[in-house]
């Protein structure tokens, strides 16, 4: 039976790996199809500041966690955007309800290991998720040994790798999304395809936005 | 706090796996609840000898702290007299008007205070100058 409102975490105990960044891309993806909302849980309400630097409306909703509890209009996705060093109390708190995690991950060792252990407690669980390489530089040389680690290691990662870029620093200052930024149509469609992943591994198929059962 | 996020999502029409909410309440239920052995490491020690005799090893761990004084340092003192003896040598060559005491003393502390750095002086200072008027 397919869930009402799917609920997405975007979450890593490692802080600065681009949740935020995958959060605002990935909400803009779905919102094509879906009605979006996403949550900031971060303390430091990245989102928030995103949507509040962003001149233009989105297309999908970004609120804090008081406003969440109020929200009445019709979602289809929830994304969590969850804070840097997130407790594991906060984590199994997630796993109550999430239906996928989403692990971003850089491509350096410090970012790699705690990403590495937080995969593995997801896979003793039997949790949904994939892990997401950002920031890979260097021709994606970096970013797909990584990819092959991981597959090695039977870790779920998501086809597409985001290349570091300052097109995705650009969108991030200016609160745009990065299919806001010239020249960054190549990035944007990796989001695309990732969010296609997503919602391929959830076996969703909702055959126009907002077809999906609506606020209570 | 546990169950920030749960709650949320409850509100947001989430079906919430409740037994892993209630297998986590127990959890922290559990953890609350202090163990034999805490007890008794928390029990007042019978005798109030020991007692003491910890208190005095906690205190001879303790890195002392610098015991506040009212009295000014020598090197103020020093700064007032050489303010005092600048100032007479001054009024002669320029036959400027007589100056007060507390004028001495403003400028020998701020004389003094270029190089001071202890805030204990400073509340002395300001003792001194209380005084002066």
């Amino acid at each position: 039976m397919k869930p009402e409102i799917i609920f997405i975490a975007v979450c890593n105990e490692k802080g600065g790996v681009g949740k935020t960044t995958t959060v605002i891309n990935l909400a803009q993806s779905f919102s094509d199809k879906y009605k979006v909302v996403v949550i900031d849980g971060d303390k430091l309400a990245a989102t928030r500041n995103w949507s509040q630097a962003r001149k233009a409306t989105t297309d999908f909703a970004v609120l804090n966690v008081r406003e969440a509890v109020t929200y009445s209009k019709p979602r289809d996705i929830v994304i969590f955007d969850t804070a840097g060093g997130i407790a594991d109390e906060e984590i199994k708190d997630l796993l109550k309800f999430c239906h996928y995690f989403i692990l971003p991950t850089k491509t350096d060792a410090l970012n790699f290991a705690p990403t590495l252990k937080m995969a593995n407690d997801f896979m003793e669980k039997g949790v949904k998720f994939r892990v997401l390489i950002n920031d890979a530089f260097g021709n994606y040389a970096r970013g797909n040994q990584l990819k092959e680690y991981f597959t090695g290691e039977n870790v779920p990662v998501f086809d597409e790798i985001i290349p570091r870029s300052s097109k995705i620093v650009d969108a991030t200052d200016y609160g745009k999304t990065i299919g806001e930024i010239s020249g960054a149509r190549h990035i944007s469609n990796k989001y695309d395809a990732i969010a296609a992943q997503v919602i391929k591994d959830l076996k969703l198929s909702f055959s126009k936005r907002g077809d999906a059962a609506h606020g209570k | 706090m546990a169950n920030r996020f749960s709650d949320i999502a409850k509100q947001m029409g989430a079906k919430v796996d409740e037994e892993a909410q209630r297998e986590a309440e127990q959890e922290i239920v559990q953890n609350d609840v202090p163990s034999r052995e805490t007890e008794v490491e928390i029990k007042p020690p019978s005798k109030p000898l020991k007692k003491a005799l910890v208190k005095t090893q906690a205190q001879a761990n303790e890195i002392p702290i610098t015991r506040k004084t009212t009295a000014l340092p020598l090197v103020l003192d020093i700064a007032i007299k050489e303010v005092k003896e600048r100032r007479n040598i001054a009024s002669k060559i320029n036959r400027s008007k007589k100056i007060t005491e507390d004028d001495v003393v403003i400028e020998a502390l701020e004389l003094y205070f270029k190089n001071a750095e202890n805030k204990s002086y400073l509340e002395a200072a300001y003792e001194k100058l209380n005084y002066l008027k």
